[in-house]
Formats: structure tokens, sequence, C-alpha cells
């Protein structure tokens, strides 16, 4: 246990003092990164955002599209019930009585 | 496709699972006029995507539906012939396909986060989430499935297309939804999952669905996606599981379609990494040529095994070897002479299939209910 808080408060000193020691260097490297920027992790970024994009606008338009088929679907199912007209259809011992409306009611 | 994939692999398989084979039972009277008819439109209906063939283009009840393979962001040849597809189908056609593409303010749909499972949730709360959830995907009525599912992939592989729906977030059809339900239910060790299909007939044409069936704590209900609400999920309330099917026939019923075949396949291992393929049809009821207690019965058998664990998955083998015994389909086997004679009579599909003053023969509507 004692060697375990020994231990981890040394590795804090080291990283204090590899801070203190390095940051004139890390300075001058971060200034070096800002002067001469890394052209393949933007070209990699640009076309990941591009590509984030294209799905967004993917995902809208189909959600758009899915928005107007299913209205369609919709309107063509009611329209086929309005055509049949009310009918009986025998089934055995059963018989269902359609309503002339997308609207339907089961009798036994 | 399922034999030439596993024949090699499973040979031995088959051998060791000879009580485990899957049945079907048929009334070989007209069978083969049902199988004539099977044949002739099982390359043109297939609403639960059966795509491992290679196939972008299937059939739902006599309506294309194409299949993106291309992953998402989707390609740009998959995406202009799903515009190009739904410009035919639409009355106002290209002047809608124009007015959705170049709009610049599209709402854009939230990111659905996917349902978390809480230890307080009972199993029914957790199916009315996983429903709801998918019923937010909403159903895909586009004309192009947005995620492909090959049915004889082993498991571990439509997890990773159940996570892949997750992730982008897209409308969904029927066979996709049962491989969601499954990957949503796998952490749920109580309840069992199987797949539920059913093939049935409107105005001539063949339509194919399919739900996930679940059983907990002694009850039936189901999962699924459908364009009818009352062919998708069912309540965990029924006490049989022919009581579930039953139901499914009645439901079907409302929208003047008879059930031609039920298949129930084997329940679905909760370990999402398993190897083995989905059993999809182990048994097969073909409805309409069977009593409404035989099926029942039929129905139950299968159950019990499934539920006292007896049953293995006979996947690995190819469909012939699948189907020995009493209970083959005749076009696997040579017939007796009785019935083949049999077989001759009934030969003529539009015999079995015309009612006369129903449904069956109201061809000259064009719209076609689809499920």
């Amino acid at each position: 246990m004692l060697n375990t808080v020994a231990r981890t408060r040394l590795v804090h000193a080291e990283c204090i003092l590899r801070v203190v020691v390095m940051e004139p260097a890390c300075r001058k490297d971060k200034q070096k990164q800002k002067e001469t920027p890394n052209r393949g992790d933007n070209g990699k970024a640009k076309q990941k955002s591009a590509q984030q994009e294209l799905k967004q606008r993917q995902r809208a338009e189909i959600y758009a599209l899915n928005k107007v088929m299913t209205e369609l679907e919709q309107q063509q199912f009611e329209a086929f019930w309005l055509q049949r007209g009310p009918f009986q259809y025998l089934d055995g011992n059963r018989r269902c009585y359609f309503e002339a409306s997308s609207k339907f009611a089961l009798k036994s | 496709m399922t034999g030439s994939s596993s024949n090699s692999t499973c040979t031995a398989a088959a051998k060791v699972n000879k009580h485990s084979r899957s049945k079907s039972t048929n009334n070989y009277r007209s069978s083969r006029g049902i199988t004539g008819a099977e044949s002739a439109a099982s390359g043109s209906t297939n609403n639960a995507s059966r795509s491992s063939g290679g196939g972008k283009e299937e059939k739902d009840g006599g309506v294309l539906f194409y299949v993106n393979k291309s992953g998402f962001p989707i390609d740009s040849q998959t995406w202009e012939r799903m515009w190009t597809h739904v410009a035919k189908i639409h009355p106002e056609g290209k002047e809608m396909v124009d007015r959705l593409r170049i709009a610049a303010n599209l709402p854009k749909p939230p990111v659905l986060l996917v349902p978390n499972f809480k230890p307080s949730m009972s199993a029914l709360d957790w199916l009315l989430v996983i429903q709801n959830y998918m019923k937010t995907l909403q159903y895909n009525h586009t004309g192009t499935q947005f995620f492909e599912i090959r049915k004889t992939r082993p498991l571990s592989g439509l997890m990773e297309t159940a996570r892949e729906m997750i992730r982008v977030s897209l409308p969904i059809k029927c066979l996709e939804a049962v491989i969601l339900g499954i990957y949503l239910t796998n952490g749920l060790t109580s309840m069992e999952r199987f797949p539920i299909s059913f093939k049935t007939q409107f105005s001539g044409n063949y339509f194919h669905h399919v739900v996930l069936g679940v059983y907990c704590n002694g009850r039936y209900g189901s999962l699924g996606m459908s364009r009818r609400p009352d062919l998708m999920d069912k309540p965990l309330a029924f006490r049989t599981l022919s009581e579930l099917i039953f139901e499914f026939e009645d439901s079907y019923r409302k929208y003047l379609h008879t059930v031609k075949k039920v298949k129930i396949g084997l329940y679905v291992p909760h370990d999402p990494h398993v190897f083995q393929p989905i059993e999809w049809k182990y048994l097969v009821l073909t409805s309409s040529k069977m009593a409404h207690e035989e099926m029942r019965k039929e129905m139950e058998k299968h159950a019990r095994d499934m539920r006292m664990k007896i049953l293995k998955s006979s996947t690995a083998q190819s469909p012939i070897k699948e189907r020995r015994g009493k209970s083959l389909s005749p076009r696997r086997r040579q017939a007796s002479p009785q019935r083949r004679h049999m077989r001759k009579r009934d030969k003529s599909p539009a015999m079995i299939d015309k009612k006369p003053a129903e449904l069956s023969t109201l061809n000259d509507v064009a719209y076609q209910i689809r499920i």
C-alpha cells in the first residue's frame, strides 16, 4: 500500500518535472504546428465532414420521401376499399362484413 | 442457397441431427399445384428480402423493390435508382422527386437513441419500448430496402447489421425488424424469440411476411414491422402458439389475404456472437390444406418441443435433407403411384386458387394490398 502511494507520488512528480522542463520546447513545437499545418489530417477531416453532411442530407431526403410514399400508400388503400364497397365474405363458420371505407368491422 | 453454402461443412451434422430435421406438413392431393404456383411466384414475390443470391431486385407481391448493398452513405447508383423507382410509382412522378431533392429546408429527422433496458422494466415494458423504437424508425415505403439481410448469414453477422441499423437510423421493413428485434431482446434471457413467416395470397399474387415471435413467462406475442398495424406486434398475451398464429390469420383476412403457408423457426440463441444461422422454417404448415385442429396440434407440438429445448437447428443441412420423412414435400422425393395419380388430377394451380365470387378472383383492381 505504501509502495503504491509512494509510486503514485513519484509519477506525479515526474510529470511535473517533465512539464517544467519540456514546456519551452513544447511551445516551440506548437508554434511550428501552427505555421505548418498537417495537410493530410485536414484533408481527412474535410472528407469526413463531407461524408457526414452527405449522410445527413440522404437521411433527410429518405424520410421526406418516406412520408410522401406512406401517404400515397394510405390514399391507395382507402381508395381500394371505397371502390370495392361493402360485401360479405364467408370463411367456414365466420362472416366478415367490410364497410365501404378504410375502417371495417368483424362480426362473427 | 442454403444447400450450396453449407453442404460441405455439415454432412456430419445432418447425420447427428437425424431427429431434428424440419418438417413440412402438406396435403399431398393438391400440393403439386401449390408447389407449381409457388415456384412460379417465388421469383416474383418476396417481401422478406432474400437477396443472398446477389440480386438487388426483389418483388413484393408483384411490385419491385430494390436492396441497398452499398452501405451508408448510399452510393450514387443505388441512390439514383431509388429516385427513378419512386418517380415511376408516384402519380406526380419526377415533379415530386425534384421537389424533394432540391428542397433546401427539409426537416432534419432526429437520430433516435437506442433503447436501454433498465432492470426495473418488465418484459412487457421492454417489448413496448422496442416496438415503439421500430415504429419511430418507420416502415420503409420507399421501394428500396436500405439494409441487406441475408437470412443464411451467421447470427453474429446479422447482429452487426442490427447495430448498423441503429447507428444509421433509417426506415425498415419486416425482415430488418426481425433482426433488430432479436438484437434488442438478446439481453432478456428469460424471453425466447423465434421467427414466424407467412406466405399469403391476394388477387393472384403471393406475398411473404415475417415477424419475430416471442415467448416469455408462459405467454406468446410478437414484434415486427408491417404496412398493416395488426400484422406486426402482438401483445405478450397469447397462452399458446396456435392462438398467436390464428390471430395473425384473422388479421390477414381483414386485408383479404389468404394464408397459404406458415413457417415457424426455432428459438434464436441469446449470444450475439454465435456463428450459427437463424433457423427460419423448422415447421412448415400449409394452412390452406390443413384442418384448423390439425394445424393447432402441430403448432402446439412444436411449441412444446421448443420449450423443452429438444429441437436442434437443421439449418446446416441442405433443404433436401431437411425434408426427409413422412411429411416430405412431394417435390423432394418420389411419390407412390397412387399419390402420383392423385397429384395428376389436381395439377392445375388455377383449380386450387380459384374461389367463386370471392376475393382472389378480383384481379381488376391494380392496387395490391401489400403487407
